[in-house]
């Protein structure tokens, strides 16, 4: 990776962290420690911005840097417009990073800016206890007005104007000079006051230790960012400049202006230069620790998709290979090489469960994507969601999550469209005021649940019903259980509510989400009670790649069907099944459906004894007959190209120890 | 020379702790542990600072600094007053006539420096 390439991958960690501190700012605003965070991120993206010539990212982090430097300082509150304007910026800062022109969306956000710093100015100068701005601009002017009692407060004013000028590029006017400030100084009585410019590379902070003893309404610090502000009054009500003064002061420091802003573009250089200093000793550490191999804490390395993909394929090839030999075997003796065999098998096990582990990244991941997902509808629907999250540390393939992402928008999208009730019609159903959201995760054998639950009005089942006959889905004769009429909803074509809107009825239905949750060889189901709300629950495999599998033929060719749906096996004469005209066994008492593979695919010459695979999959059984079982199989599950990916009753494919392919049954499809 | 610095406290423990770290920054300390041990010290010689606490026996905080200032020699030093509760408005505005800068304890001992120097400057 070039330094550039790099530097986009951290600014994109530096947004998604500011991303994440602006959700937390949501729960709480005006947490202190998340606002400095925020302004730390913000002053990062400066920093680094310049050097690599994204001046857009300059401005605009340099304009909300100003804006959060004030919400730090308690000049002003960070409210919900401000967050809405800064979570913009964010999708501005991607924009501009990934290369696209946001010239106006920019000004747009820079004039809100501007337009609330200037608000709080008039606010700022009745409040008596400043703090000092810690702006970025080290240039400020402190207007000094002691009180008369200052000498017997044990204050010695000529020290605090001694230490000023040790600072180095300073100036001081005198206002008010009646009577020499020496005489003044002597008898203890002043009439004078200061006013005072100041250019430093110290920290705010240290300018404003100098006037610790000094009350609030004493002294007053303002940053000075441009030559503009030398001839603003914003002066408190005890510090009052007239116009006159105000022209000695313009006249006086304006000559003090390009010097002033020379040091501080040259102290800013410093800083930047400090920093990626820093930052390359950081990366250099990194670097020790994989040659060293020492576990540092928290160590990470950044390891881009690709190189991961191409671990995960050898892997997954070694898996394929381990099998091959394995088979080979079959007829061999020795038992050393048994043996040796056996132990790569261990090991390639332990490989494989080790390069998984690299994939598996955290579902906390999306979270605030999905944060602002629900602020974005919940607004644009007048709705009030309080989204809570639970066991989002259960880990997914990284592959698995950004797939699995689109589905949950919509849902969610669904959910607080379709499900929660606006807060008025919560009341009267005497429901909380805000919508509950319930995102949460758990693991699950080899498997990995995800739920999304919502305390809204839930699905109304007869109007499912009406509308699936309507639309000629469902047989209006015909008696439906509550989950084929959800089911329903799946099906191309559905949408339950009256009007399409801007945020469900995008012409992406349910389908998709299915559709998409399939292709990860997953499931969605609903759970609903009326009135109360609903539940989607997604299960999806671990991994995408490699499955446990039954290996069973007809005639020759071998088909696959996943361990973890496989019931139970037996055999049965093909007389007695095939006796009925209707394909069904009787099993535990129930009457399940069968699908023989032969038939299927028109073969005749059926076995005398047939093999029954009893596959339940989420409680829906089906049982396969197929000529025999071969055996267990690890396989690497590959999806089909395009031109088998319409039959559908076939998920994958996967190459078989002995070199031959087979197909990966996906069993419920057959029925169709 | 180095500055000399009245120390008023009359809780042994805290007054060891401040007089350590003051002497370990260079300063000569006289102790005191109460109003009227301090008012001693304010003979005429020459002092630099004043540090007090508010609740004493024999004389208070704020009867100590209201007779240190009726001394012309001092009417100008800076005085520290320690507290650990906030008075009340009307107790709170006098003392901020006369003294320099409350401290509030319990108190970190390198802030306690950065105010006592910058008084001392």
């Amino acid at each position: 990776m070039d330094l550039q390439q790099e530097y986009i991958v951290e600014v994109k960690e530096i947004l998604k962290n500011l991303e994440q501190s602006l959700m937390e700012l949501q729960e709480s605003p005006n947490n202190p420690e998340e606002i400095n965070n925020v302004y730390r991120y913000l002053h990062t993206l400066k920093g680094s911005a310049g050097l690599f010539g994204y001046e857009d990212i300059e401005r605009l982090s340099h304009e909300m840097e100003y804006l959060y430097s004030d919400i730090r300082d308690g000049i002003i509150d960070q409210d919900d417009f401000i967050l809405d304007l800064t979570l913009h910026s964010v999708d501005v800062f991607i924009d501009l990073i990934d290369g696209k022109n946001a010239r106006n969306e920019i000004e747009k956000i820079v004039g809100d800016i501007q337009t609330l710093c200037d608000s709080s100015q008039s606010k700022e100068s009745s409040n008596i206890n400043q703090e000092i701005k810690a702006r970025s601009s080290s240039a400020y002017i402190v207007i000094l007005k002691p009180g008369e009692n200052i000498f017997k407060r044990g204050i010695k004013i000529q020290a605090i104007l001694e230490e000023v000028e040790e600072l180095g590029n300073s100036e001081t006017i005198i206002h008010n000079e009646t009577v020499p400030l020496e005489q003044q100084l002597a008898d203890k009585k002043l009439v004078s006051f200061f006013e005072l410019l100041i250019a430093t590379e110290d920290e705010p902070d240290e300018i404003k230790d100098i006037f610790m003893f000094l009350k609030g309404d004493e002294f007053k610090i303002i940053p000075i960012r441009s030559k503009a502000d030398l001839s603003i009054p914003p002066y408190s009500d005890s510090i009052k400049l007239s116009e006159k003064e105000i022209e000695i002061r313009v006249e006086k420091f304006t000559k003090w202006i390009p010097d002033l802003f020379h040091t501080q573009a040259k102290k800013e250089a410093v800083e930047i230069s400090a920093e990626l200093k820093e930052m390359r000793q950081e990366e250099k550490e990194d670097t020790i620790e994989i040659v060293s191999g020492k576990k540092r804490k928290n160590g990470h390395v950044n390891v881009s998709t690709e190189k991961l993909d191409s671990l995960i394929n050898i892997v997954s090839e070694m898996v394929t290979f381990r099998s091959e030999l394995q088979h080979l075997m079959q007829d061999q003796k020795n038992h050393k090489l048994n043996e040796a065999i056996e132990k790569l098998e261990r090991l390639t096990l332990k490989l494989r469960d080790s390069a998984f582990n690299i994939r598996l990244v955290p579902l906390n991941i999306i979270k605030v994507k999905l944060q602002r997902l629900i602020r974005t509808i919940s607004k644009d629907l007048g709705k009030e969601v309080e989204f809570i999250t639970d066991g989002l540390d259960t880990e997914l393939d990284r592959g698995m999550i950004n797939a699995i992402e689109a589905p949950l928008m919509h849902i969610i999208r669904n959910a607080i469209d379709h499900g929660l009730e606006t807060p008025e019609e919560r009341l009267q159903h005497n429901k909380e005021k805000k919508g509950l959201l319930k995102f949460s995760s758990f693991n699950s054998g080899d498997h990995v649940f995800i739920q999304i639950q919502d305390d809204g009005k839930g699905f109304d089942l007869e109007k499912i019903r009406q509308k699936g006959i309507e639309k000629g889905i469902l047989n209006k004769h015909k008696e439906y259980s509550d989950k084929e009429l959800l089911n329903v909803i799946f099906f191309p074509g559905f949408s339950t509510a009256e009007n399409v809107s801007k945020i469900s009825g995008r012409g992406v239905g349910m389908d998709v989400v299915k559709k998409e949750i399939s292709s990860l060889r997953g499931e969605v189901e609903i759970e609903t009670e009326k009135g109360l709300g609903a539940i989607f629950t997604i299960r999806l495999p671990l991994t995408l790649t490699v499955l446990d599998t039954l290996v069973v033929n007809v005639s020759e060719q071998k088909y696959l069907i996943p361990i973890s749906e496989v019931e139970y096996c037996y055999v049965a004469e093909h007389e007695e099944l095939f006796e009925k005209k209707s394909r069904q066994i009787q099993f535990n008492g129930q009457l399940t459906p069968f699908v023989s593979l032969r038939e299927f695919f028109g073969k005749k010459d059926f076995p005398k004894n047939e093999t029954v695979v009893v596959i339940n999959k989420n409680d829906t059984k089906i049982a396969v007959v197929v000529d025999g079982i071969i055996g267990k199989l690890q396989t690497v599950y590959k999806p089909l190209n395009e031109l088998l990916k319409s039959v559908d009753c076939f998920s994958g494919a996967s190459i078989l120890g002995d070199g031959s392919t087979a197909l990966l049954l996906n069993a419920l499809k057959l029925q169709n | 020379m180095s500055k000399k610095i009245v120390v008023a406290e009359d809780f042994n423990v805290s007054r060891k702790i401040i007089v350590n770290l003051l002497s370990k920054a260079g300063y000569s300390i006289l102790e005191a542990a109460d109003g009227q041990e301090a008012l001693q010290h304010f003979d005429g010689q020459d002092l630099d600072l004043l540090i007090t606490d508010y609740n004493m026996p024999n004389m208070d905080g704020a009867e100590l600094i209201s007779e240190v200032r009726k001394n012309e020699h001092y009417s100008y030093i800076p005085i520290l007053l320690l507290t650990t509760e906030v008075k009340e408005e009307k107790i709170q505005k006098a003392l901020d006539e006369d003294i320099t800068a409350w401290i509030k304890k319990p108190f970190q001992a390198d802030g306690f420096l950065k105010i006592v120097n910058r008084a001392l400057k």
